[in-house]
Parts: structure tokens; C-alpha cells; sequence
């Protein structure tokens, strides 16, 4: 309602011009106006939006730029020039190092409180760390091992992220641990996987000083969001890493794992800014998609395992395993996912105690209802017989979870969750009927019939909350 | 009594100057660690470029056959994949069980008359004289079944097969040579790629290596006795 009754400055100022060409008020009177205009808080609160704006935009133009040139150096060099000595190749690669670090220095001692320079020039720096490594050993002809190079330019651009507080380097070294992780991890040999592993853990626990420093310090910013999303993928890929004997059961911790970040989703730390920013009008798109997103990643992680199992193949395939509770306790496997379960249990029943249990989303208790029902499945040979019901109990599941996400939208009027849930559900009747042998036609009916009951569904809606707001 | 209220409330210039004190103390601390990451990060690369030419000047040349294949790698420029054809070693049913479990190995070789590397010993400890050696990966390690041992085609014939029960694989082991690539101008590769694939019919290749303390270096690559890096776009 308030914002109707806002002008914005631009307009104001316009305004003015119009009174004194219809000479309702004179130049003079005009100028005062004017000037106590420009000078109030609200002008102040403009051009300060107006200024970071163009900020952000310079930002990302400058990191393009510097991704671009950095690329750009490194494909003239990757061209082979054959007419010099190693030596002399590898000479040119240290200039281009040379002029990154030179770029740096000026950014760190000349250019301290200038975000532009520094995030653009650490990219730069980020990149020629790893185009002079990789432009040497061409030079010399070592193949080398690509896990290798990845992990000396990990060593190589660590110091960057706490020299130059950069964010994006940050994130590289994220991504590129990650690969180096999934490339080692593929190789199967167990040594080197292991090794690869400690790696892993040494590579992430250097990054989590400058993490929580982030989330203390820019609680509502892009890159913190971004980062989360990158932590949450370390710690899927790290319980990957212990599969050995019951991939099966790692459902259980996976659940597990998913509950634990919605605990941390729901940390003070990360869920302050939800309570700062509760005026609606004044987010922008890009930090309502943002917001707590450890809470949204858990949520999506869920919803995919739960798709995951919800076929009944799967608990064919861990029926015919003739696994029993004995059988599989033998395991380390059945021992980390337990583990895991409890510290979620644990973590459960702190914030029941902090928390209304209303407040909490739906899609928290899966773990629980989900823990209780294997260690069931398991213990009980006779209900590993009837797999195919339990497939239909989390077909059931994702229904109920759908119709409680809309049942809440409609009661908080967010538009969001309305429309998840509805995807959930069309989601569910489009998988399960891919299952089985109906026609093209059959099938092409059944689509059409759920966009039109999603088009109708959200009319009907958003009607219902206009008419509220009225 | 006075001393100390004096440092208790700094004036505004002993404020400022203990201001400048601390921010040129931050700087420098960051220009002591600039210049840390700075050596670093030249350090480590110098230390790649310091061993091939200690190897490629010191080192003793010789020449390696090869066999066909030339694919593209699209990250780190255009290169001509080396496939030696000296990778290969029958091994003995102790050495089997020796290798199985190695990593790296020492590669030993003799030279023919032509003066092309063939591989005649694997040790897994480095070998003292005059012997010609490479530190090399071990990619794998295997049982093959013999020749006479494998399941025939006709009934026939498999009645008249001599019986393999015992000792009827060869222990085979396959090394992995890191210097297997060789990186050209993008023009000259289309070239060589349709010369290697008709390697060992019509024409000839082999590398040139230098070799230290088992450490290799490649030099140059030849095709028909003439340097890769001489050919024309």
C-alpha cells in the first residue's frame, strides 16, 4: 500500500519543472524545493542505490573482462609456438604470471577498499597461476596427471583468497577441489582415492576460515549463497566417498545429511538476515531466490532422493540383496550412516527445543520417518517381501508433502511454494506413468490436463488473495 | 600521577600517529606475505623448468620407436599422443608377485643395432652401473592366457589340444610413460596425425630422449629422419 503513495525523486524533480512553467509557484521557491529534495535522506538512500548499482554492474564487467583476457593469454600461449626453446616458452609464461602479481600488488597496497580492483584482479591472478604451470609442462612436453596440476594450482591459489579477500577465487578453489575430488575419486584405486580424500578434507578446512567470515560479515550477499551451495556439495560428495558394501543404506545418511543442513540452515549465523529483510517489497528477486539457501538446498535434495526411491525398483534391487539388520551391522558403512542419523537426531532435538515444531518444514522429518522405516525394512525380512508397498508409501510421502507445501502457501500467500507443490505433484504423475504402457495419446491427455489444472489452480489463488488484500 | 593520565588520554596527534604506525605495520605485514606467495608461486614452476633442462643438457640421448594414434586435447592446446613401442614385459611368476603391488618401477633397457631403447628387465629398486634406465608408472599388471591354452573353435581341435592345466598364462606387465605426449602448432598436427596413421607401412617415427638418473626428457619428435619442428604449416 505505501509504495502506490511514493514518487520516486526523478519524478518529483519533473514535477517541479512543470509547476514552474505553469507558474504556480516561482524559480525561486522552485530551487529551495529543489535542494531540500536533493538533500533529503531519501534522495541519499537513492543515489546510494544507484551508486552500488552501477557498482555491481562495473564489478561483473570487470570480472568478465578478466576472465576473458586470462583466457584469451591463455589460448595465444596454448598455440605452440615452435620457433622457441622451451626455455624461452616457459620464460613468456612466468611474464604472464609476473603481470597478474603485479596486478595484485597494485590492488592490495594502492587499491585497498576498491572491490572492483581486487576481485578482478584476483580473478586474473587465479588464472594465470594455473596457465603458467600448465604452459610449462607444455613446453617440456609432461603430460602429467591432471589430478596433480589441479591440486598444485589449489596450493598455488589458496594464499589469494586471504591475501586479496576475494570471493571468487574463493569459489574457484571450491569448484576446482571439487573436480580435482571427482577425478581422483573415478580412478577406483583405493590408495589413491584415500589420499585423494585427506586432500579433499585439507583443501576445505583451509576455505572455512574465510567461509564464516563471509557469513558473518555478508549474511545476504550472492556470494555467501553461492558458496552454500558449493559446502553442500562438498559434504554429498564427501559421504560418497565411504560407499563401499551397502550403497543402499546410504539413502539413510543422506537423509540424515540433508536434516543436518537445514539445522545449519536454520543457525542463527545464516538465519538473521531472513529476520532483517521481512519487508517484502524492499527484496529484490535475486536475494528472495537467495535467501537462507541451505534451507532451499536441503529441501531440493530431498525432493530428488525421494524421486529416487519412490521406484519400486529400487527396493526390488535391495530386496533380491537378501540383506538382514545382522548382515549389514558387520559393515563400517552401516556404522557411518547410524552416525550420521544420530548427530541428525541430535540436532532434531535441539531445535525442538528452540523451535515451535509448526514453524519447521515438512520435508525436516523425512529423515526421521525414513530412519525408522529402514532399520524396520531391514530387521524384518518378512516386510522386504511387500517391496513394492513401500515404494507406494513414499509415492504417498511426496503426495502429502506437495499438498502440505500448497496448504501453506495458500495460507501465507506465497507464490513459490504454491507452484513447487503443484510441480511435485504433476512430477509424480508424470514419473509414474512413464512406468507404464498407456498411449501417446492416453499420456498427451493427461499433460494437457495438468497445465490446465495448474493455469486454473493459480488463477483461482491469486484471485482468492486479491480479494484478501482488498 | 601525570605520566599516567597522559597515556590513559593520547592526545588527537598521538592518536594519529599510533593510527599510521598500525596501518603501515598491516601493510607491511601483508607486503612480507605478498612477497611469500609471490616467491611461492614462482618457485614451484622454476623448480619443473630448473629439472628438465638440468636433464635435457646432462642427460644422454637415445631413440624410441613408435606405434600409431594421434587424438586431440582440447585444454591444454594440440599434441601428438606418443604410443612407444616398448611398453610391454613378460615377467616371471616371482616378479609377478613382486610388481603386483609397485606403483613405479625401474624400466631397464639394451640398445639394438640401429640404436632404438629395448626394454629387456623391470626392478622395483634403482639399479647401480652403467645400466640404461627410466623411472616409469607400472599402468597394469595381468595374467595372459597362453596361445595353446585358448578355447578353440572346433571340437576337432579342441580334442587335439595339448592340456593346459598348469602354467598356462604368460605374466604380463604394461608401463605408462608420462612423457607420451608431444605438443605441436595446431597446423602441423592435422600432418602428422595422417602420417602416423600409416606408421610402420610406409613410413617410419621414433622420439628422442634424453635420460638422467632415470628421469627422462623428450626432445624431439621424428618422422621419416626428419624433425617435426622442421616441418612446414
Amino acid at each position: 500500500m505505501q509504495k502506490s503513495l511514493e514518487i520516486s525523486l526523478d519524478k518529483k524533480l519533473a514535477m517541479l519543472d512543470e509547476l514552474i512553467d505553469a507558474q504556480v509557484i516561482g524559480t525561486n521557491t522552485a530551487d529551495k524545493i529543489r535542494n531540500f529534495y536533493l538533500n533529503s535522506k531519501d534522495s541519499n538512500q537513492h543515489t546510494a542505490k544507484r551508486q552500488s548499482k552501477i557498482e555491481f554492474s562495473l564489478l561483473l564487467f570487470s570480472i568478465f573482462a578478466a576472465i576473458l583476457i586470462g583466457a584469451g593469454i591463455m589460448l595465444i600461449f596454448a598455440h605452440n609456438w615452435d620457433n622457441f626453446s622451451p626455455l624461452e616458452k616457459s620464460l613468456i609464461a612466468f611474464g604472464q604470471l609476473l603481470f597478474a602479481q603485479a596486478l595484485g600488488f597494485f590492488a592490495l597496497f594502492f587499491r585497498p577498499n576498491s572491490l572492483i580492483w581486487r576481485e578482478a584482479s584476483a580473478v586474473f591472478w587465479l588464472i594465470a597461476t594455473g596457465a603458467s604451470t600448465a604452459l610449462i609442462s607444455q613446453a617440456y612436453h609432461i603430460q602429467g596427471d591432471l589430478s596433480e596440476f589441479l591440486l598444485l594450482w589449489i596450493f598455488l591459489a589458496l594464499p589469494l583468497i586471504y591475501l586479496l579477500k576475494s570471493k571468487l577465487v574463493s569459489l574457484g578453489v571450491f569448484v576446482l577441489a571439487i573436480c580435482f575430488f571427482v577425478l581422483t575419486a573415478h580412478l577406483n584405486y583405493r590408495q589413491e582415492y584415500q589420499l585423494s580424500f585427506h586432500w579433499f578434507w585439507l583443501i576445505l578446512l583451509t576455505l572455512m576460515p574465510f567461509y564464516l567470515e563471509l557469513a558473518k560479515k555478508h549474511p545476504q550477499s550472492l556470494g555467501l549463497n553461492l558458496h552454500n551451495l558449493l559446502v553442500s556439495a562438498s559434504a554429498f560428495l564427501a559421504l560418497a566417498a565411504f560407499i563401499e558394501n551397502i550403497e543402499v543404506f546410504y539413502f539413510l545418511g543422506y537423509f540424515s545429511l540433508f536434516a543436518i543442513i537445514y539445522i545449519i540452515g536454520n543457525m542463527p549465523l545464516f538465519d538473521k538476515r531472513l529476520k532483517n529483510h521481512s519487508n517484502k517489497q524492499e527484496t529484490s528477486f535475486w536475494l528472495k531466490v537467495s535467501l537462507n539457501s541451505f534451507k532451499k538446498i536441503a529441501v531440493l535434495a530431498n525432493i530428488i532422493s525421494l524421486f529416487i526411491i519412490s521406484n519400486s525398483s529400487f527396493w526390488e534391487y535391495t530386496y533380491q540383496k537378501n540383506w538382514s539388520l545382522t548382515s549389514i551391522s558387520k559393515y563400517l558403512d552401516f556404522w557411518i550412516n547410524i552416525g550420521i542419523f544420530l548427530l541428525a537426531l541430535l540436532g532434531f532435538f535441539v531445535q525442538k527445543k528452540s523451535q515451535k515444531l509448526k514453524e519447521l518444514s515438512p520435508f525436516f522429518y523425512i529423515f526421521i520417518l525414513f530412519g525408522l522405516g529402514f532399520i524396520l525394512f531391514f530387521s524384518l525380512p518378512i516386510l522386504q517381501e511387500y517391496y513394492y508397498l513401500w515404494a507406494l508409501f513414499i509415492n504417498l510421502l511426496i503426495l502429502f508433502l506437495s499438498l502440505s507445501l500448497i496448504k501453506k502457501a495458500i495460507k501465507f500467500e506465497h507464490f513459490a511454494n504454491l507452484n513447487l507443490g503443484l510441480l511435485l505433484i504433476a512430477l509424480l504423475i508424470y514419473i509414474r506413468f512413464i512406468d507404464t504402457d498407456f498411449s501417446f495419446i492416453t499420456k498427451g491427455i493427461v499433460f494437457i490436463l495438468l497445465g490446465i489444472g495448474f493455469l486454473i489452480t493459480n488463477s483461482i489463488i491469486v484471485k482468492k488473495w486479491r480479494k484478501n488484500a482488498k | 600521577m601525570l605520566n599516567n593520565s597522559n597515556k590513559h588520554k593520547p592526545n588527537s596527534e598521538q592518536k594519529k600517529a599510533e593510527k599510521s604506525y598500525k596501518s603501515v605495520k598491516i601493510s607491511l605485514f601483508l607486503l612480507f606475505i605478498f612477497i611469500g606467495v609471490m616467491l611461492v608461486q614462482i618457485l614451484v614452476p622454476a623448480n619443473i623448468i630448473f629439472k628438465q633442462e638440468i636433464i635435457l643438457n646432462q642427460g644422454k640421448s637415445y631413440k624410441m620407436k613408435l606405434n600409431p594414434v594421434d587424438p586431440v586435447d582440447m585444454f591444454r592446446g594440440n599434441y601428438a599422443i606418443l604410443n612407444f613401442a616398448e611398453n610391454k614385459i613378460e615377467l616371471s611368476a616371482s616378479e609377478f608377485l613382486e610388481f603386483s603391488a609397485k606403483k613405479y618401477v625401474y624400466a631397464i633397457y639394451a640398445q639394438d643395432k640401429a640404436g632404438f631403447l629395448k626394454l629387456s628387465k623391470l626392478k622395483s629398486s634403482q639399479p647401480e652401473g652403467a645400466n640404461i634406465f627410466i623411472k616409469t608408472r607400472l599402468e597394469n599388471i595381468y595374467l595372459e592366457l597362453l596361445e595353446k591354452c585358448r578355447p578353440k573353435k572346433t571340437v576337432a581341435e579342441q580334442k587335439n589340444s595339448p592340456s593346459c592345466d598348469k602354467n598356462n598364462h604368460k605374466h604380463i606387465a604394461v608401463l605408462n610413460y608420462s612423457f607420451d605426449r608431444f605438443y605441436l602448432k595446431e597446423s602441423k598436427a592435422k600432418k602428422i596425425d595422417s602420417l602416423f596413421a600409416n606408421l610402420n607401412k610406409t613410413h617410419s617415427a621414433y622420439a628422442l630422449i634424453r635420460i638422467k638418473d632415470g628421469l627422462v626428457a623428450l626432445e624431439d619428435l621424428i618422422i621419416d629422419q626428419r624433425s617435426v619442428l622442421e616441418f612446414k604449416d
